[in-house]
């Protein structure tokens, strides 16, 4: 039997439910999107790689010796790996800058920048807690990106414009000496918070297992939709109901399709499912 | 290898200022900055009995140069013979350097926005000729050489004549520009241009203090917490964390 | 003051062909015409005696020899040593101006030089402490000199300094130039020589003494 019941909260499947869902695929990224990840990901690691050899003075430096000899090397001299940096930096602006000024409203969506669901909140706790093996709570439901993402996604929003500022800055220095120096500060600030989050970006999005699909995802740009019923239930109820306003509209007079639900209130939040 | 030096003798030098004119005329620094700077002490005493000298300051290509730690990206460093350049291809202008000199010998060029200083002539000594400021002093006050070369004069001058460094019991780091006077002459450029105690930036110690242990322990937070998560992993096995 | 080559001025009593050839020219060995062909000549000297054979080493005197008492103007009834006259004095509220030069600078010709206006754009007149007391300006503020004869400078900086006698006021030369085309030098500062409405004229040698002018500094 077939429930056209979209559940409020996630339940637990039989295992012919789960291998249905295993077999379809939702699409969650679409080509832009995944072009731009891609990227982004290896300008950052050359950028971060070089920009780490860069600095040599002993007060400030984060790279040992013998890697920035290397680089040194790699490069011939420093001069060359100053304007290798300088030159992606600015090949990274041009590209980011449409997706920044046109795709804003795609990219920067409401339900992104808001941390202070509930379910937010506790998934941030639970998620540590689990991944340090200090409990076995199930995770809160979360919506097409989880809080951890979202977190994430902020960090990144918040710091990359600093991070192409103050490098603009000190590649032209076409302000104050003063507001030169401040300019790095701010640049090894911005850069450092988004490597800390990036750690654990890479970290769950390619080593941990449970992710797996999500990783896949930003290749092909679609999961399986048991993966997202499981970890982005709000997402899948919201793919789900829209899915079945698309087929009522196809097929209005199909009382297969909606038999069990009254017209007008498929939304039925208080009927436990069939 | 060389290691060269300035003499300068207070007691011919008249501040004309020549040696100013000709090293901005020789590297075309722009109006308003010098690599060589000429000052005369504020006057002591009361009528008629006064004392004042001139003095005549550039970069010292110091024994330990405090610029050289400050410097972001490794532009500035002391080549071989002593001398104590900047590699205008690394230079990003934060300034770091410029407060670090206790001899206010750098500047941010409005030009170039990058740091410049004097680094005694360095293509002009290659071609075997001396410094321009040497060269031109009309007062012929100016001397260059290698302090290695126990036959030349700036040798003799440092080592036998008294050639004096401008240093203070709290800032001594080494100077290669030796001044020749009368000793009260010389006591008075000390003290009427002392050299100032390195310093850093309030940007530099932003980022020394503040921003690079931030930064730091946020990396390290993070690196630790997916340790932990991926030892746990590797101990559970992937099974138990397929749907 | 009429150029030598006026036709008018018959400076010494003689035709302007004879001044040129035989005053100004007959100790180079050349004349006018072959000047005026070339352009420039160069005669050079040896002004330092260590370069001079011992029989080049006399001066243009009647012993050959730097005279102190001068045989020759005793001969002419003057007095063979200078006799000391008395200076004026300052009147009350008037200091001696004096005047000199400054290191970075040439006589009144490159203060509109691009890299020396840079360093020295203007001149100060300097008083000791005391002058700056009495007169009542500060140091820093701008004043105008008046000399005794009511001429007056232009604005210039006052500097109060230990450094000169209380009876004085000192500029350094070639400033307050009123050329427009002198465009980086052209206002600044205030001309000494624009006070020195008399001279001191030695008569026996024409020697001009330019530091008997008076003058006072008057708020600007």
């Amino acid at each position: 039997m077939r429930s056209s019941v979209v559940p409020l909260v996630p339940m637990p499947l039989s295992p012919e439910q789960a291998e249905e869902m295993l077999q379809r695929r939702i699409k969650k990224h679409h080509v832009a999107i995944i072009l731009l990840h891609w990227f982004n990901a290896t300008t950052w690691i050359l950028e971060l790689s070089t920009g780490a050899a860069l600095i040599s003075s002993r007060l400030f430096k984060v790279a040992p010796d013998w890697y920035i000899a290397m680089f040194n090397g790699l490069f011939g001299t420093r001069a060359n790996l100053l304007q290798f940096h300088i030159a992606l930096g600015m090949t990274w602006i041009i590209v980011f800058l449409p997706y920044g000024l046109f795709g804003f409203r795609t990219y920067l969506r409401g339900e992104m920048l808001n941390l202070t669901d509930r379910d937010d909140v506790r998934w941030l706790i639970v998620r540590t807690l689990r991944i340090l093996g200090k409990t076995d709570e199930p995770l809160p439901p979360q919506g097409i990106y989880n809080a951890g993402q979202k977190a994430f996604s902020m960090v990144v929003w918040l710091m990359t414009p600093v991070v192409m500022v103050t490098g603009a800055i000190m590649a032209f220095r076409l302000v104050s000496p003063v507001l030169v120096g401040w300019a790095v500060v701010l640049h090894f600030f911005s850069v450092g918070m988004i490597v800390a989050g990036l750690v654990v970006h890479v970290y769950m999005g390619a080593v941990f297992p449970e992710e797996k699909p999500a990783f896949f995802s930003m290749i092909t740009g679609t999961v399986n939709e048991l993966f997202a019923y499981n970890h982005h239930f709000k997402w899948w109820r919201e793919m789900k109901l829209a899915e079945q306003a698309w087929e009522r509209k196809r097929r209005p007079k199909d009382e297969a399709v909606i038999a069990d639900v009254p017209p007008g209130s498929q939304d039925t939040s208080s009927e436990p499912p069939g | 290898m060389a290691r060269y030096a300035m003499v300068t003798d207070l007691r011919k030098c008249v501040a004309c200022h020549a040696c100013t004119v000709a090293c901005s005329a020789e590297w075309s620094v722009p109006a308003g900055h010098a690599r060589t700077h000429v000052r005369t002490t504020p006057l002591a005493g009361s009528f008629p009995d006064l004392k004042s000298s001139p003095h005549v300051g550039q970069c010292n290509q110091c024994d330990r140069p405090p610029c050289v730690e400050p410097c972001l990206s490794g532009a500035t460093y002391q080549d071989a013979a002593g001398i104590v350049r900047v590699d205008g291809d690394l230079c990003i202008g934060c300034g770091f350097c410029v407060d670090a000199c206790p001899y206010e010998a750098r500047f941010i060029s409005p030009l170039s926005r990058k740091v410049d200083k004097c680094d005694f002539c360095r293509p002009r000594i290659e071609r075997g000729e001396e410094p321009a400021c040497v060269t031109t002093c009309t007062a012929h006050a100016k001397y260059f050489g290698d302090l290695e070369d126990r036959s030349g004069e700036v040798h003799r001058m440092v080592f036998h004549e008294g050639g004096r460094r401008m240093e203070t019991k709290t800032v001594a780091v080494g100077p290669n520009v030796f001044y020749l006077g009368r000793p009260e002459h010389l006591d008075l450029v000390l003290t009427s241009f002392p050299p100032r105690p390195p310093r850093l930036l309030t940007a530099g110690k932003a980022l020394q203090k503040l921003a690079w242990p931030l930064v730091v322990g946020a990396v390290g937070v993070s690196l630790l917490g997916q340790a932990v998560a991926f030892f746990n992993q590797l101990h559970k096995g992937e099974d138990d964390f397929e749907e | 003051m009429n150029s030598p080559c006026d036709r008018s001025a018959r400076p010494f009593g003689r035709s302007r062909d004879q001044y040129e050839n035989q005053t100004l020219l007959a100790p180079t060995g050349i004349n006018a015409k072959q000047l005026l062909n070339c352009g420039a000549v160069s005669f050079p000297g040896k002004p330092y005696l260590e370069d001079r054979s011992p029989d080049e080493r006399s001066f243009g005197t009647a012993s050959g020899k730097i005279e102190l008492y001068s045989q020759e103007l005793a001969d002419h009834h003057a007095d063979p040593m200078p006799r000391y006259t008395a200076p004026s004095l300052p009147p009350k509220g008037f200091l001696r101006l004096i005047y000199g030069r400054a290191p970075v600078h040439s006589f009144a010709r490159s203060q509109n030089n691009e890299a020396l206006s840079a360093l020295m754009n203007e001149n100060e007149v300097w008083l000791h402490t005391s002058s700056a007391l009495a007169t009542g300006v500060k140091d820093g503020e701008r004043v105008v000199l008046e000399n005794g004869d009511g001429v007056r400078s232009s604005p210039v900086r006052v500097r109060v300094t230990e450094g000169i006698r209380n009876d004085c006021a000192y500029m350094v030369h070639g400033f307050g130039q009123q050329s427009k085309a002198l465009r980086r030098a052209h206002g600044r500062g205030a001309s000494d020589n624009s006070l020195m409405s008399r001279v001191s004229v030695d008569p026996l040698t024409g020697g001009t003494g330019m530091r008997v002018n008076f003058v006072r500094p008057v708020r600007a």
